[in-house]
């Protein structure tokens, strides 16, 4: 499988980033994953890593600053471009498809759990 | 014959200055003047007079003489020689009298004017002071006193019209009922000593001073045509020479009379063929009656009218033919007796009602119109059927007392106002009711003064608007009431114009939507309410789902790592498989929850005309390898309504879980066929899905075989929510589903799908 150089993972689901990060590792996708808890977290991290991320999962649904709202924020941002995104979550409402196709950096829409051919279509999409 | 005979009185005591009295005065002038020349002339002297004796008889004299002279040649005395020469004179006058009667009766232009002739001639020859002449009603029942009359003096004309006014007799009352009965001349030489009930004019005829009278019946040899009758202020006459003249009239003058009246009777006949033609042309019924009553003539309508025959009609009385309560209608007009008390009059119009063959009333326009024609008094009877124009007047009333009711007790509150000073012409009841102002006090008001201040504004723009000749639309405005409390109403207003255009008044009606007001206020609260409320409830359903979808994806991929890091022994496994199972259920019954909810999102969507056969075919093909593991035969006719109205996503999804349910649900050892047919009610296009599978005892679980997450065979998988979703389809379009089913023979669903579009 391809490999990705940095992943990162925005997720207030503990569990989940868990899950994810072991299934990447076990895929092996990358081998640096890191995580942050919610959208706010996220933007403080962009603007202090000295390497941005490669791929980005998302959910959508987090406290403080949800994912949509992170996005809306990394549009206007200087890091517009330079990473891609998927968005990740548990339920897919129609709405929230809709919504993520908005987003030019935005690349998939996936439901958790990842899996191996769920991480294959990703790398497929050609975004990356 | 001596003087004493002649005059009644002995001669000695009669002087020549006395016998001037027994001159008739009609000669008396010219006996005057010829007697004065005869004794101042040397000659004889011969005068013819008449004079009326001592004995009150008329004679006529021949009166001879000379005057001796004394030898101084004064007038010694007079020698005179009076001779009574009445029967020479009275075969003169009658020589004279019939030819004169028969040339004035050839030459007289109709009947009456020879009776008139006639009349008078006697008249004048017999020194008769008044004359009369009564002739047969048509009927020949009564006597009527013709028009026709001999007066000597102008007080007679009076006496005359008077007496005609007193109507006719019977045939057998008075004196020319005694002459009609009788049939020939008779005296009356002393009129004071008969009763008055055998001669009814006695006062009126005393008061004339008429002491004797002589009447005779006219008869030319065809019936009695008329009689004369002659009064006179003398008991005068024993009247020999007028028996004879009698005589001499029935026979010499009588066959000129007959003549005259056959002319007469032709020139009638002419008449009334001539009236026949116009009577049966009248658009109305027309009777002609006598006086009695007794229908002469009639015409077709009132055949139409009465429903009697021609025959039964004619001979009738009239007065059968009208109701019982219009008894004296007729003898108001025709005052055939003259003593019923009854106020009379010679024409008469008005609705009456009548008695057509087989009793029922109906209502009749009557005019009665008493004529005179040729000597006999008619009764000209129209009638006009109005019985039609009778219902519609009653039904003119009723839709006016209708509308009248309509417009007093409408559920609007009705206003006229005037254009010009904005005042309140008329207003109904409801509008009294409804804002608790007395109709006084409405009246008169200038109409903003029933406006609440908030809507005056809009009030006035609107009524300037239909002042200058705009149309308005409805409008809701304000209305305060006498006791300061507010009518929310909707305006409708309109104008009334004249001819030209110009604004006669603005109509307007106010209905009251306070309730309605009040009830939509309400009912949005209630939307409001019911719409935060499933919003809440979708929240709540989404989240419960979500929320719990993330655990249990994690605690799934949690087992998944833990069996793939080998972290499961085999005293464990077992436990671990059950965990995992238990986890997969809950998976799945998540799953379908969101499913549920997701198609609850798509319930907006629109109804369109799509093809039943359209959409099976989606199905099948969705279903491909189902139908063929299966060998499933499905037969579908949709000849019966070929389209319905329906969103296609929902039919596809209810047709195949409908179809699908049917597999799912065959007989073991049976292939299974599964038909689908639809048709269409007055309401709703159908549609019928049956098979031949195992059925359901609807007994056991009919409550609940629409419910959510229902499932009824252990031994097959599925979600349970397919009836649930196909039902909540169905009624959120106001459809439905109906079932039945028996255990081991089948089930049938059939769908109904409304024809009226459906409202939300």
């Amino acid at each position: 499988m391809t490999k990705i150089s940095r992943v990162l993972l925005i997720d207030d689901d503990e569990t989940s980033n868990f899950i994810t990060q072991k299934q990447l590792l076990i895929l092996k996708v990358t081998e640096e994953v890191e995580t942050v808890s919610n959208g706010w977290e996220a933007k403080h991290y962009f603007m202090n890593c000295p390497v941005l991320p490669d791929l980005v999962f998302v959910d959508i649904n987090m406290p403080i600053m949800s994912g949509f709202e992170f996005l809306d924020w990394f549009e206007r941002s200087e890091f517009k471009g330079r990473s891609k995104f998927s968005i990740y979550s548990t339920s897919i409402r129609k709405e929230d498809k809709e919504m993520a196709h908005r987003y030019s950096d935005v690349i998939t829409y996936i439901e958790k759990p990842l899996t191996e051919e769920k991480m294959n279509k990703i790398l497929e999409s050609g975004g990356l | 014959m001596n003087f004493q005979n002649m005059f009644g009185v002995r001669r000695k005591n009669i002087s020549l200055e006395k016998y001037h009295r027994f001159v008739h005065r009609d000669d008396e002038r010219f006996y005057r003047s010829a007697f004065g020349a005869a004794v101042t002339g040397k000659n004889n002297f011969e005068l013819d007079y008449r004079v009326v004796t001592d004995h009150r008889e008329l004679i006529y004299v021949r009166n001879r003489g000379y005057l001796q002279y004394d030898g101084s040649n004064k007038p010694k005395r007079l020698i005179g020689l009076i001779q009574n020469i009445t029967p020479l004179k009275q075969i003169q006058n009658e020589i004279t009298l019939i030819n004169e009667l028969a040339l004035g009766i050839g030459n007289a232009k109709d009947f009456d004017d020879a009776l008139d002739l006639l009349l008078t001639k006697i008249c004048e020859y017999n020194d008769w002071e008044y004359g009369e002449v009564w002739i047969p009603t048509a009927g020949g029942a009564r006597l009527e006193r013709s028009r026709i009359y001999y007066g000597r003096l102008k007080k007679y004309k009076g006496y005359h019209s008077r007496q005609l006014k007193s109507g006719s007799i019977k045939t057998h009352e008075s004196l020319p009922g005694k002459i009609w009965s009788q049939k020939k001349p008779i005296w009356f030489p002393a009129l004071h000593r008969i009763s008055e009930k055998r001669y009814k004019e006695k006062p009126l005829a005393a008061e004339m001073k008429f002491e004797s009278a002589f009447g005779f019946p006219v008869d030319p040899g065809m019936g009695v045509l008329g009689i004369f009758l002659f009064f006179n202020n003398t008991r005068i006459l024993k009247g020999n020479n007028l028996v004879r003249l009698t005589d001499i009239i029935t026979s010499q003058i009588g066959s000129i009379l007959h003549r005259k009246y056959g002319e007469q009777l032709l020139l009638l006949k002419e008449a009334e063929e001539w009236m026949s033609s116009i009577i049966e042309a009248a658009p109305t019924g027309i009777m002609l009656t006598d006086v009695e009553g007794k229908i002469l003539r009639i015409n077709e309508q009132i055949e139409g009218i009465f429903q009697f025959e021609r025959s039964e009609l004619v001979g009738a009385n009239i007065g059968a033919l009208l109701a019982v309560e219009h008894k004296q209608l007729f003898e108001r007009v025709s005052n055939g007796h003259g003593d019923t008390g009854v106020k009379t009059t010679t024409r008469l119009r008005g609705e009456y009602l009548a008695k057509p063959k087989g009793g029922s009333k109906i209502p009749v326009e009557v005019g009665l119109n008493k004529m005179t024609f040729k000597n006999q008094t008619y009764v000209l009877a129209s009638l006009v059927d109005i019985r039609h124009r009778k219902q519609a007047e009653s039904k003119i009333k009723a839709s006016e007392a209708k509308y009248m009711d309509l417009y007093e007790r409408s559920p609007d509150m009705l206003v006229s106002i005037d254009p010009v000073t904005q005042e309140i012409i008329d207003c109904n009841e409801t509008t009294v009711k409804n804002t608790g102002y007395r109709k006084s006090k409405i009246i008169g008001s200038p109409v903003f003064e029933l406006y609440h201040a908030a809507c005056m504004a809009s009030a006035r723009e609107i009524h300037e608007a239909l002042i200058q000749g705009k149309s308005v639309g409805q409008s809701e405005l304000t209305l305060q009431k006498k006791d300061g409390s507010t009518i929310e109403v909707l305006l409708n207003a309109r104008t009334i114009n004249d001819e030209k255009g110009k604004i006669e008044q603005l109509r307007m009606s106010w209905r009251d939507i306070t309730a309605l007001k009040k009830a939509r206020q309400d009912l949005e609260i209630t939307l409001k309410k019911l719409a935060r409320t499933n919003k809440e409830l979708e929240q709540f359903a989404y989240v419960a789902s979500h929320d719990l979808k993330a655990p249990i994806a994690n605690l799934s991929s949690l087992l998944y790592l833990m069996d793939l890091d080998k972290g499961i022994n085999d005293a464990g496994r077992p436990i671990y498989d059950r965990a995992v199972a238990s986890i997969d259920q809950m998976n799945h019954t998540i799953k379908t929850l969101n499913e549920v909810l997701s198609l609850k999102n798509n319930f907006h969507l629109e109804s369109e005309k799509i093809e039943f056969n359209t959409i099976l075919e989606l199905v099948k093909s969705g279903i491909e390898e189902k139908i063929k593991d299966t060998s499933v035969t499905i037969r579908s006719d949709f000849s019966k309504s070929k389209t319905v109205k329906f969103p296609a996503l929902h039919l596809q999804n209810i047709l195949q879980n409908l179809i699908t349910n049917a597999i799912k649900y065959k007989k073991p050892d049976l292939a299974p066929v599964i038909e689908i047919v639809s048709d269409k009610n007055k309401k709703y296009v159908t549609l019928k899905i049956k098979d031949n599978g195992t059925g359901i005892d609807l007994e056991q679980h009919g409550e609940k075989l629409f419910g959510l997450f229902k499932r009824f065979h252990l031994e097959t998988e599925g979600k349970g929510i397919g009836l649930y979703i196909t039902k909540s389809i169905m009624e959120n379009y106001q459809g439905k589903i109906e079932v039945s089913s028996a255990p081991g023979v089948g089930t049938t669903f059939q769908l109904y799908f409304p024809k009226e579009p459906y409202h939300e």
